[in-house]
């Protein structure tokens, strides 16, 4: 398609427009889904880390983040339901941190039993009593310039050696990670509370029949797998406060004005060149020839554009992750976009080819 | 009435309206006209006088109200697009008052753009070169049109309609954005398209000058021929 690459190379400024047109979208889609995309999966960044078949947790729960505690009989309980290999135990709730200097912040204190496993950022063998491990990204937010620091939680003095990464706080209230006993001890849960119990089910058996059976057993409990619990909190965040609510609407937003542009841009720059296509068609071309013309110059200026925009979204994503350590991009989005992209553009030229190919070709003859 | 054999089109009682407001204003009122093969055919006559409507007509570029075409005595009453752009692919050469040249290709490729358009048509690059000599324009393939005089422009124009070897060429107002040289430089070339080639060559102009290249004079005002010249 000699006329549509030379068509490009002619009118550069026309191109370079179309091109930054669709690189801004490109970029505005991609980066605003990542925010949407990094805040769903931070919100449900600890269940996701931990390795359970099943989580018992009291009816209604939402997120990790807000849980009542369960009382302390149902550990004997539930661990007594045939089927079931393992139960552990997590606690999580809200705590003030003194920082060194004296200020306090909201932070969110977690504690499992030992073997919690997975990608759960506790060791044991790392973990001792009074030890406290917060994300690296938080670090500024708590007041800790250098480790060790020595902090109190509700008072409590604890020690923090060290810093875990991707736990960062996606809502201003830090993960504080410990030992279970340090964490009901904080949260004044006695020596038994937890908010959750993480079941492992024995090789070999249904997890569906060990379910059904803690159902019966514990009615007024809720039984979820990890998948469910996981989905449960980011639809929770996302779309029950405020910030997951902005967030969507952003991401929404930002889809749809990257449509607009890139479908504005392809669309114009075709019409543009009406007249030629006027011409073409005087001169015996067929609308397919017409047609490839436009959806060549379109494609070339989308994949162009779609990968300027991509190109600049990664580095300024990852600048951005100083201030917002949550953000993330997985790679179906980014393929998913820049197919859109160009799928868009495809449709958005062809309609303007519509245009150009209904044209009566007696316009030729107009001066 | 048989058709003379060297009719490449004619024109039988064709009537083209258009809405104007609340008004139906009549453009072509039953025009019968033939036109011949190895002559060139002044269509004279005062602005809105009906030129450029029937000439789209025997361009294949719309059709009439009532009335038909008939190309190589075949009628074009019933064909429908495919068919228009066979004929205006295969057999037509246009030339438009406002060259329409592709300003992102140099002259050498919009010469050559009628054989892109019809990947059959045995042209190549050298008849293109040929052609270039043809209309003065040797050496200058590689210009583009805005790096030319209109005049020049007008004779690729010309060129490229001359690629396809047409049955006949069509031409609007062809001298009307030339100065007086270059008009006649084209002018020349459509006579000699007419003479050496054989095309039925009509010209739509009220450019008086061109008056002494014509076999024929086509007379049209109010949408009708009110008199025809043999020379
Ligand atoms: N597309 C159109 N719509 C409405 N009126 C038209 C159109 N094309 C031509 N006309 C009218 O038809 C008449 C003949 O026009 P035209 O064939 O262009 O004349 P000429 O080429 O001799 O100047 C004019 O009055 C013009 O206004
Ligand atoms: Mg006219």
């Amino acid at each position: 398609m000699r006329l549509a690459i030379r068509n490009i190379a002619h009118d550069r400024t026309r191109f370079l427009l179309t091109v930054a047109g669709i690189a801004f979208s490109a970029f505005l889609m991609v980066f605003q889904g990542s925010l949407l995309c990094g805040f769903e999966r931070a919100s449900s960044r600890v269940i996701d880390s931990v390795d359970a078949d099943l989580w018992v947790m009291a009816h209604g729960v939402q997120a990790f983040d807000f849980a009542p505690p369960l009382p302390s009989d149902y550990y004997g309980k539930i661990r007594g339901v045939p089927g079931v290999r393992s139960v552990r135990r997590m606690a999580s709730g809200f705590a003030f941190w003194q920082r060194p200097n004296g200020s306090r912040k909201t932070v969110i204190v977690i504690g499992g039993d030992a073997e919690i496993g997975g990608m759960y950022p506790v060791e044991r063998e790392n973990t001792l009593p009074e030890d406290a491990l917060v994300d690296t990204s938080d670090l500024e937010a708590l007041g800790l310039d250098q480790l060790p620091a020595e902090v109190e939680i509700n008072a409590r003095r604890r020690h923090v050696r060290r810093a875990v990464a991707g736990f960062g706080s996606f809502l201003g209230s830090p993960y504080i990670f410990g030992r279970l006993s340090d964490a009901r001890q904080a949260l004044g849960l006695g020596d038994s509370g937890a908010m959750f119990l993480l079941l492992d089910v024995a090789p070999g058996e249904n997890a569906a029949t060990v379910r059904a059976a803690l159902e019966a057993r514990a009615p007024e409990l809720d039984v979820l797998s990890s998948r469910e619990f996981s989905s449960r909190a980011q639809r929770y965040w996302t779309l029950q406060t405020g910030a997951g609510g902005a967030l969507l609407t952003a991401a929404v937003l930002g889809f749809f004005v990257g449509v607009l542009i890139v479908s504005q841009t392809v669309y114009a720059t075709t019409m543009e060149r009406l007249e030629e296509f006027a011409t073409l068609k005087a001169l015996g071309a067929s609308s397919w020839f017409i047609v490839r013309i436009v959806a060549v110059q379109a494609l070339v200026s989308a994949m162009v554009g779609s990968a300027i925009g991509l190109a600049l979204a990664f580095p300024l994503m990852s600048a951005a992750r100083h201030a917002i350590s949550w953000i993330y991009t997985p790679w179906p989005l980014a393929a998913a976009l820049a197919v859109a992209t160009l799928l868009l553009a495809a449709l958005a030229s062809i309609t303007a080819a519509r245009a150009a190919i209904s044209i009566e070709p007696g316009r030729v003859f107009r001066a | 009435m048989p058709n003379s054999p060297n009719t490449i089109i004619a024109a039988r009682e064709v009537s083209v309206g258009f809405e104007q407001g609340e008004r139906r204003f009549t453009a072509l009122d039953a025009v019968s006209a033939e036109f011949y093969a190895g002559e060139i055919t002044l269509l004279m006559g005062a602005s809105g006088s009906g030129k450029t409507t029937l000439l789209s007509l025997l361009g294949c570029l719309r059709s009439p109200d009532s009335g038909s075409i008939e190309w190589q005595g075949k009628s074009l009453s019933r064909a429908r697009e495919p068919e228009l752009m066979q004929l205006r692919r295969r057999q037509i050469g246009f030339v438009f008052q406002s060259f329409r040249l592709f300003p992102a290709l140099n002259a050498l490729e919009n010469v050559m753009m009628p054989a892109q358009i019809d990947t059959e048509l045995p042209a190549t690059r050298a008849d293109a070169e040929e052609l270039l000599c043809a209309v003065g324009l040797e050496g200058k393939g590689s210009l583009y049109p805005r790096q030319m005089s209109a005049g020049q422009r007008q004779r690729v124009a010309v060129a490229r309609a001359l690629l396809k070897k047409p049955a006949a060429i069509l031409a609007d107002e062809p001298t009307a954005s030339l100065d007086t040289a270059s008009g006649e430089q084209v002018a020349e070339l459509l006579k000699a398209a007419a003479k050496a080639r054989g095309c039925a060559a009509i010209v739509a102009t009220h450019d008086p000058r061109l008056l002494p290249l014509a076999d024929r004079i086509l007379f049209m005002r109010d949408g009708k021929i009110i008199a025809r010249d043999e020379v």
